[in-house]
Order: C-alpha cells, then sequence, then structure tokens
C-alpha cells in the first residue's frame, strides 16, 4: 500500500501468511472470489484501498485477523 | 461500448465541433488575408481602390483596422482550440473514459480560452467605436461599450467551465482511488 504523506506506511503480509498456511495466490483466488490479478495488486502493495468484504473474506479463508494481514511501518 | 458510440448526441456534438473548428480555420485565413490587404490599399498599390476610391474604413484609420483583423484572427485562433478541446472530450465520453485528469485540464484550458475570447471581443468593439467616431463623429457620440446580459452569459459560462474542470479533476482522483481499490 502506498507511504502515507507522512512517512508511514501500510504493509500487506499476505506473503507471509499464504507461507504460513502453505497455500498458494491461485488457491486463495479461487476461495475468495477474487481475479488473481486483483490478489497481486494487494500482495504487491500496489493497492490503494481494500474493501471489507474483501479482508473479510482474505481473513476467513487464511483463518487470521486483519492485523495479521495488515501492518503500519513507521519509514 | 457499441451503444456508446451510436450515441445520436455525441456524433452530432462531434460533427458540431470539427464543423465549427472548420468555420474558424476558414474565417481565420480570410481575416488574416485582409491584413496585407489593408496594407496595400494603404499605400495605393491595388488598382480601384486606391487613391479616391479608398475605402473610407482604411482611410480613417489603418492601424485600427489592422489592429481588428488581428484580434479577430486571435479570437477564431482560440475558438478554433475551444472547439477542438470540446471534440476531444466528447470522443472520450464516446469511448467511456470521461473522468480523466487530460479532460480536466481540458476544461480548464476551455474556459481560459473562453475568457480569452470575451476580452478579446470588447477589445474589438472598442476598436470599431474608434474607428466609427472617426469616421462619423456626430452617429458614435451616443455609443458606449455596455455591459449586458450577453457578457454576463459569457461570464457565467467561465465560471461553469472552470467549476466542471474541477468537478472532472475529483472524479478522475475518485476513479484512480476505485481503481486501485480491491
Amino acid at each position: 500500500m502506498p507511504a502515507d504523506d507522512d512517512g508511514g506506511s501500510i504493509t500487506v503480509k499476505l506473503d507471509d501468511l499464504l507461507y504460513k498456511r502453505r497455500m498458494t495466490l491461485t488457491e486463495l483466488a479461487d476461495r475468495v472470489g477474487l481475479t488473481l490479478a486483483n490478489l497481486s495488486v494487494l500482495k504487491t502493495g500496489k493497492a490503494r484501498a481494500i474493501r471489507f468484504s474483501t479482508l473479510r473474506a482474505i481473513c476467513q479463508a487464511l483463518q487470521c485477523q486483519p492485523g495479521d494481514l495488515l501492518v503500519y511501518e513507521e519509514d | 461500448m457499441s451503444e456508446r458510440s451510436k450515441d445520436v448526441v455525441l456524433l452530432c456534438g462531434t460533427m458540431l465541433a470539427r464543423f465549427l473548428q472548420w468555420v474558424c480555420a476558414l474565417a481565420g485565413g480570410v481575416v488574416l488575408l485582409l491584413i496585407p490587404i489593408v496594407i496595400l490599399v494603404r499605400q495605393d498599390m491595388v488598382p480601384g481602390f486606391g487613391g479616391p476610391n479608398r475605402s473610407d474604413t482604411i482611410a480613417a484609420s489603418p492601424s485600427s483596422v489592422i489592429a481588428i483583423s488581428v484580434t479577430l484572427a486571435l479570437i477564431l485562433a482560440a475558438l478554433f482550440h475551444f472547439f477542438g478541446k470540446l471534440r476531444a472530450i466528447i470522443v472520450s465520453v464516446g469511448e467511456g473514459d470521461p473522468f480523466t485528469p487530460e479532460n480536466a485540464k481540458r476544461l480548464n484550458a476551455m474556459a481560459w480560452l473562453f475568457l480569452g475570447v470575451k476580452i478579446l471581443t470588447l477589445l474589438v468593439a472598442g476598436l470599431r467605436l474608434h474607428l466609427a467616431s472617426l469616421m462619423d463623429k456626430g452617429a458614435s457620440d451616443g455609443n458606449v461599450l455596455g455591459f449586458g446580459l450577453y457578457d454576463l452569459d459569457a461570464v457565467v459560462i467561465v465560471i461553469v467551465l472552470f467549476i466542471l474542470a474541477r468537478i472532472f479533476r475529483h472524479g478522475a482522483a475518485m476513479r484512480e482511488d476505485l481503481q486501485g481499490t480491491v
């Protein structure tokens, strides 16, 4: 996710979660009903926003909390 | 997409804008052609128009006639660009992608162009009054540069164009956000 003006940024930890769950991005895309392209945008940190419905679906599929997926980091 | 491209209003708008661009280009060419003619007539170099047959308007103030011609050419050039930008916006609507930063810039430019046209039109009116006063002092004494409803319309159009430019800029930013939403 792009960095904010004040320097901090939100990092998407989708790669780590997928590794822990031994799941591929394609499998996750099938489970949450999103396109692979959209999930790639999220994984690579290029997304500008995330819908609650997407967040809920990913958390459901990966059995995690939103805080496990999104982390705020100071620059 | 095919439904959009068959939109009669958009098609008519594109054709009208293109036609008006042609009219402006043609009229601009004619006006620019007038400048050397005025200079030649002034120097009695055109047979039949010089000497005692010289046009009263050119004889009264050749520099004013040239200034009017140049200003008219500038007005027509501004209108040519105005309709060009309008056509580009209509085409982008037809393609289904009107909320872009480019269209916001186009609308902003259209507002400035229209404002320029109105200011130049006032300049032409002033020059015409000056010419009229030189040619027939008595008849032009009562003429003044008025600020009627027509001018108010122009001010409203300029303001609306500036507002539309901001709406499009905001719309383009919202669209960009939406495209980055997963």
